[in-house]
């Protein structure tokens, strides 16, 4: 956190170089978020490159109530989810039928086929559990980031590890 | 089995996913910062001059206004008794500069 504020002191005094290294730090965050809400892969680095152009022209207004990594995950999000609406890509709540996966993929590598599971599942699901597991944030963040109550937070948790187990069950009986 | 099922899970969502960002993406961040700061000068340039020119042509079309300003030939008028004069004077800056560029530039 300290770290993070000397940072921030230190771009809002011009320092471009310091801008440089909050983005290398934060990359993988934006990476993270970016890379699995918006599948088409053409428009991922713009999306990333207008995370950090907005990080940069925000950065005065941010006031440390909450991490820094946190304030850029919202942005993240919130970027991916307007590209979404924009495309016209519903953020659909899980199919009530089977979710398809290609024979291939599944006749192989359960870690593949899991892989494209995760890929599949609805945008706010992929957003939850890759804050939770790769990002390591708390429900409270969590529900920071995603503006979604701390209990669907939980509960999108819940159901896409319990589709998954499912699935997984499946395929090695 | 459970476990076998629970360990392909975790090893699943903590899998990151595939796409990585180009090499020198930082720098293009920091090129596209300068970029936007450049074009909002500009724009600022652009509206200080847009608006100082209507603020001219307020101020001018005031003080005709005010002055109750007629167009004329006026001070013009003086001039037409002094043709010589006028005819030495194109004559004199035209040898100037037929001196200047044969000489003076050539020097240089």
């Amino acid at each position: 956190m300290d770290d993070d504020k000397a940072l921030v002191s230190r771009v809002l005094g011009g320092d471009m170089q310091a801008f440089r290294a909050l983005i290398k730090k934060h990359e993988r965050l934006v990476v993270h978020m970016i890379g699995r809400i918006v599948k088409q892969e053409e428009d991922r680095e713009e999306l990333c490159q207008d995370v950090f152009l907005k990080v940069y022209e925000k950065l005065a207004d941010f006031n440390f109530q909450s991490q820094l990594s946190t304030w850029i995950a919202t942005i993240a999000y919130r970027h991916a989810i307007n590209h979404l609406r924009k495309k016209k890509i519903t953020l659909a709540e899980l199919p009530e039928g089977e979710i398809v996966i290609a024979d291939e993929v599944a006749d192989h590598d359960i870690d593949a086929y899991l892989i494209k599971l995760i890929e599949a599942l609805p945008v706010q699901y992929k957003t939850v559990i890759t804050l939770y597991h790769l990002e390591h944030k708390n429900y409270a963040e969590i529900g920071e980031i995603t503006g979604m109550p701390e209990g669907t937070v939980k509960n999108y948790l819940f159901r896409a590890r319990q589709l998954l187990k499912e699935k997984a069950a499946k395929y090695y009986e | 089995m459970s476990n076998r099922i629970d360990e392909a899970i975790n090893k699943a969502l903590e899998k990151e996913p595939e796409y990585e960002l180009p090499h020198g993406f930082a720098d293009r961040v920091m090129a596209a910062i300068q970029r936007k700061a450049a074009e909002k000068e500009a724009k600022r340039d652009r509206w200080w001059l847009v608006t100082g020119l209507i603020g001219m042509v307020a101020a001018f079309m005031y003080a005709v206004a005010a002055v109750q300003f007629k167009p004329g030939v006026g001070v013009f008028t003086f001039f037409s008794g002094y043709w010589g004069l006028i005819l030495f004077g194109v004559l004199f800056v035209t040898a100037l500069n037929v001196v200047d560029k044969r000489l003076l530039k050539h020097h240089k």
